[in-house]
């Protein structure tokens, strides 16, 4: 996020925007952390209910899509698109400048999104334990489905994720335990 | 990716921090770059 912010007035001055989508599950008071505290000028929006994801065809993060003038999606690089990598942030520029793109996409999978609907729909509601085993079943099923299994270890360990830096020594921990 | 599709994301209102509301067919006649994170 700071480094999207840096190069921010760059992009704009390109006749470029950004819009920067937070996959959070619990709404905006986490995502809203990250942007004030890099200062960001740039729009945050919470995409909750996981419908952009289920359109676009991600579940895990970050990535990036490259829009043109008139709204076609001309690039995707799903998972592991890092602006602190200069690969990255130069092809952003380009694209930026050019409108061209550098590379090829880098392609996920898509797949269906009963489970983070259905487990969404029970946090809504309130039934914060019906949203994990509905997740934590999705989990079961597809287990490189990042953003489930994240936000549950974030519901489970707010204290790994929300006091201080986020503990990715103990993520891997986790990983290495087949958490 | 299909034509409905193009047009479905286009035109997803999606929540900004502040409950405004926002689409991606609002940057119309800019280039778009869009990424998502999550804070965990």
């Amino acid at each position: 996020m700071p480094v999207w912010q840096r190069h921010y007035a760059e992009l704009k001055s390109l006749g470029a925007d950004l819009l920067s989508v937070a996959v959070d599950l619990q709404g905006p008071e986490r995502p809203r952390l990250y942007h004030q505290q890099a200062g960001a000028e740039f729009v945050t929006v919470v995409d909750d209910g996981n419908r952009l994801a289920g359109l676009l065809g991600y579940r895990a993060v970050p990535n990036g899509f490259f829009f043109d003038q008139d709204g076609n999606l001309l690039f995707k690089h799903m998972s592991g698109f890092d602006v602190a990598e200069p690969e990255t942030l130069e092809a952003v520029m380009q694209f930026a400048s050019s409108g061209r793109i550098a590379k090829p996409d880098k392609p996920g999978e898509a797949s269906d999104y009963d489970y983070y609907e259905q487990g969404f729909a029970l946090f809504s509601s309130g039934d914060v334990e019906g949203a994990k085993a509905v997740w934590r079943k999705g989990i079961d099923a597809e287990p490189d489905h990042w953003n489930l299994r994240k936000q549950v270890w974030a519901l489970e360990n707010p204290d790994k994720f929300y006091d201080g830096p986020v503990d990715y020594g103990w993520q891997k921990e986790q990983i290495k335990a087949g958490v | 990716m299909n034509a409905n599709l193009i047009e479905e994301v286009a035109d997803l209102t999606l929540t900004t921090l502040d409950g405004d509301t926002v689409r991606i067919s609002d940057y119309r006649g800019r280039r778009l770059i869009v990424f998502c994170w999550g804070s965990w």
